[in-house]
């Protein structure tokens, strides 16, 4: 088990006190593809920050690779981050003072990996993700596509036990989309990495293992992926019409 | 990879926003090490500065000090603001909070050695021009010997060493006071329309015209009494003027739609409003440091200029002595010697009196008496009517250039003691202005009649001072004499201040201003180039959200060059508010301050203005380019 949460909640605000997550129970073992979907405002960015220890629960119990990560101190959590978890963002979130090569490195700077090993490690995953030729280059010459995977390079490089994806193709074309996502699967198949992924879009959604549907912080339901892909897709959109995004409400659409 | 290069690779991108403040790290540097180098000079111990001078000396590198913590501190908050945003990533990417404190110690440090190196040799190579201008200053025979002080380089070192190591440390409160949360949540986080409160307008508005209104009585005593009110009203009236009154004033644009929605106004001032809070703050810095500036340079400068007209007004006799040892004779003889052709002489005896009536003289019981005749004399010598004092009445004459001038009823009785016998008379008025030199037993004098002033004199044994003062034809020739006669008082045990003359206040007014005028302009300096390095920071840390309204702006079919317009707005607002609004702050306060001078003198500070204007749009153009540039 990678990841053990049982009741967790996030209470906002202390006199109007509003429950971004109520009571979520989540396990995921090692090797999944987890996708988590639901409307907005539903809790899933409350989820992952939890999940990414950046907030601390309100209450319930938080386990991550056997670690209890409830009671550690920031210092604590940083190194925890550093060696545990790989993230990667909506909008990239790589330094423009660094190059793309740089910037995938920062794990292993902070970890203080000696730099034959960098150099290892940078080239083996940079020929694997197609990104050799912009290594040199500056986030802001290269494309969005190319941006993207400098960053999962980046979450990936230190071979962390969870990684953490908060709509990773949001800001990215049809095409560059479905290449990361390749990419994701085949590193998820190859290398047994786990991924926690949050998305909106169902046909990224549906690269996962197993999908959570999450609705005002609470667990909802949740399917797993069958021997085709389209059939995973068709339920991801029946589920997600029937739980409504901002304009649908549930009760309408059973009418 | 390592921290270090990581440092040093996060200046390198950011170089365009580190300039100005490198430019003013440096200055700093170099004017600390300047001021140092003076202070641990060999020369201080032969004792040729005179003290007040030194004082000065330690109190601008002070000043100094306090600046460079004020504002490297400022720049390194704007900066980590400016960075929110990677720091966060750094810490969600697990680097713990020391780490992130040690990767801004590395960076400041880096920046500020290099700082410190170039504002070092700088400093090395002006400490020649420095000293030069100091010996001037301070009218030294031979100029002080420039010397590398290797103390003076270890104090400045040090000192911006320890500068570098407290506000990196104390970057960690600022960092763990960002949330990392920032970088995952939505970037653009909602500001709230900013509101004024009439009321604020109000204070603002009633702190500023009473500050304008107390300062105008140009006397120095009324002043005195008034000015810390004055500079807390003011700042309390400029501070809210920029946070209520800037916002009452675009609300008040709205109303006017015909304007308001006109060309790329709208975009201007909603943009200015919702920046205001931050911006307000910005300002009002600037305000200030350009008030201080045009202030003490225009004071200071004035002054200076002014000092032989100030000198004259203050003392019309070239030459005052009282109870001159040397008789008419050898005074005749001496007036030869010096080549000196009398215009006026005028003698007359002052009668040392005490009073021990409280209500007119709280602190000093000593009353100076002199006749009516000798107060006409001197009203004549000063062109004025003469008066005529009726036996047991009793005119006060306060004869000093920091009273106003004028001359005011009185209705009032008072004693004087002269050995038993008491004296009642009757005050009847009060005259201000410049009569004769001030010394001691001229500054307050009282005028009786001839018959009292006689009858006073012969009913005791009270001291009765012989005063002389002489006009000259040639008064500038006059310095050799006064000083032999004040080398002669001194031979004789007698004070020196019992002799003045026109051309030794003078010599006292230039004597005292010309140090400050020098030690003001370089804090003027100092300070100038610190308000456009802010403004500066402001508009560089403003710029992304800039560039993305540009952009916008541009795909709705705004032309690049109108968007541009924009900015340059901006800019030039941000410029040109503080220095209207400092200059006219310093307008009122050098009214204030040129109380001696009977009459506000633009002459010099209309110099320095312009100069400052000059330099100020330079910054401007230098600050529009990059920013343009940067977009």
């Amino acid at each position: 088990m990678i990841l053990e949460a049982k009741k967790l909640s996030k209470i906002y605000g202390n006199a109007a006190a509003y429950r971004a997550l109520d009571q979520f129970d989540l396990m995921i073992e090692k090797g999944e593809f987890v996708g988590i979907m639901g409307p907005s405002g539903s809790g899933k960015s409350t989820l992952l920050q939890l999940l990414g220890t950046i907030e601390q629960p309100s209450s319930g119990s938080l386990m991550i690779d056997g670690q209890d990560v409830r009671g550690m101190n920031q210092n604590q959590l940083a190194d925890f981050r550093r060696e545990k978890l790989g993230f990667i963002f909506q909008d990239f979130q790589l330094l423009d003072s660094l190059s793309i090569k740089e910037n995938i490195l920062i794990p292993l700077v902070l970890n203080k990996v000696s730099s034959a090993e960098m150099e290892d490690r940078v080239q083996k995953l940079a020929s694997y993700l197609g990104i050799e030729s912009i290594l040199h280059k500056r986030p802001y010459e290269v494309s969005g596509g190319q941006k993207q995977r400098a960053a999962a390079a980046r979450a990936l490089i230190h071979n962390p036990s969870l990684v953490l994806a908060d709509e990773p193709t949001g800001n990215l074309d049809s095409k560059s989309a479905k290449d990361l996502m390749e990419i994701l699967i085949g590193i998820n198949r190859e290398a047994k990495t786990t991924i926690l992924m949050v998305t909106h879009d169902p046909v990224t959604a549906s690269y996962c293992n197993r999908i959570l549907f999450i609705k005002d912080g609470k667990w909802l339901s949740e399917i797993y992926q069958g021997e085709k892909r389209a059939a995973f897709f068709e339920q991801i959109l029946l589920m997600q019409s029937s739980l409504g995004g901002e304009q649908y409400d549930a009760k309408n659409i059973r009418l | 990879m390592t921290l270090k290069t990581f440092a040093y690779k996060n200046i390198h991108h950011h170089r365009t926003s580190y300039s100005a403040y490198f430019l003013s790290c440096i200055f700093a540097v170099c004017v600390f090490y300047l001021y140092a180098a003076l202070l641990f000079h060999p020369m201080l111990k032969k004792d040729i500065f005179p003290d007040s001078f030194l004082f000065l000396m330690y109190l601008v590198e002070i000043i100094v000090a306090l600046f460079a913590f004020l504002f490297i501190g400022y720049s390194q908050s704007a900066f980590l603001r400016n960075r929110k945003q990677d720091i966060g990533l750094l810490q969600i990417l697990g680097m713990p909070i020391r780490q992130v404190v040690r990767l801004i110690f590395w960076e400041n440090i880096s920046v500020g050695a290099l700082a410190l190196l170039i504002g070092l040799l700088t400093g090395l190579i002006g400490s020649k021009f420095f000293f030069l201008v100091v010996s001037f200053v301070l009218q030294l025979s031979d100029p002080i010997p420039v010397q590398m002080s290797f103390k003076a380089i270890l104090f400045t070192t040090g000192f911006f060493f320890c500068l570098f190591l407290i506000l990196s440390w104390g970057s960690r409160l600022t960092i763990q006071k960002q949330s990392i949360s920032e970088v995952l949540r939505e970037k653009a986080q909602e500001k709230r329309q900013p509101i004024f409160s009439v009321w604020l307008v109000f204070i603002s508005l009633v702190s500023i015209s009473v500050a304008y209104y107390l300062s105008f009585p140009s006397s120095f005593v009324g002043v005195i009494k008034h000015l810390i009110f004055i500079i807390l009203l003011l700042l309390i009236g400029t501070y809210l003027g920029y946070t209520q009154l800037s916002v009452a004033g675009i609300s008040l644009l709205e109303r006017f739609p015909k304007w308001f929605y006109c060309g790329i106004n709208m975009f201007l001032f909603s943009q200015l409003r919702y920046r205001l809070k931050d911006n307000a703050r910005i300002l009002f810095l600037v305000t200030i440091f350009t008030s201080i500036v045009l202030t003490s340079v225009g004071v200071s400068l004035t002054y200076y200029n002014e000092a032989d007209i100030v000198g004259e007004e203050q003392a019309p006799y070239h030459l005052t002595t009282i109870d001159n040892p040397l008789n008419s004779k050898q005074i005749e003889q001496k007036l030869q010697a010096y080549r000196m052709k009398t215009k006026a002489h005028i003698q007359f005896l002052i009668l040392a009196l005490k009073t021990d009536d409280r209500r007119k003289n709280v602190n000093n019981p000593n009353v100076s008496i002199i006749s009516n005749g000798t107060l006409n004399s001197l009203l004549k010598q000063a062109k004025k009517k003469p008066i005529s004092i009726h036996a047991k009445q009793v005119v006060q004459i306060w004869n000093s250039g920091v009273w106003e001038s004028g001359e005011q009823k009185q209705a009032d009785s008072f004693t004087v003691q002269q050995g038993k016998q008491s004296f009642s008379l009757q005050w009847i008025a009060s005259i201000k202005g410049v009569f004769f030199n001030e010394h001691d037993l001229t500054r307050v004098m009282w005028a009786v009649s001839d018959q009292t002033f006689r009858e006073l004199q012969q009913a005791g044994q009270s001291p009765v001072h012989m005063v002389d003062g002489y006009q000259f034809f040639n008064p500038k020739q006059s310095m050799p004499l006064l000083e032999s006669i004040q080398r002669y008082y001194q031979a004789h045990h007698l004070a020196g201040k019992d002799v003045s003359g026109t051309i030794l206040v003078q010599k006292f007014f230039r004597d005292l201003f010309s140090p400050l005028l020098f030690v003001s302009v370089f804090i003027g300096m100092l300070f100038f180039l610190a308000a456009g390095s802010i403004l500066y920071f402001r508009l560089y840390i403003e710029l992304p959200s800039e560039r993305k309204q540009v952009k916008l702006l541009h795909k709705l079919g705004l032309q690049q060059k109108q968007g541009e317009k924009i900015v340059v707005r901006q800019i030039q607002i941000l410029f040109m508010l503080p220095f209207v609004v400092g200059t006219i702050h310093s307008l009122a306060a050098l009214n204030l301050c040129s109380f001696l001078l009977h009459r506000p003198i633009y002459t010099s500070y209309f110099g320095l203005w312009v100069s400052y204007l000059l330099l100020g749009i330079i910054y401007y153009v230098w600050t529009k380019r990059q920013i343009l540039r940067a977009l």
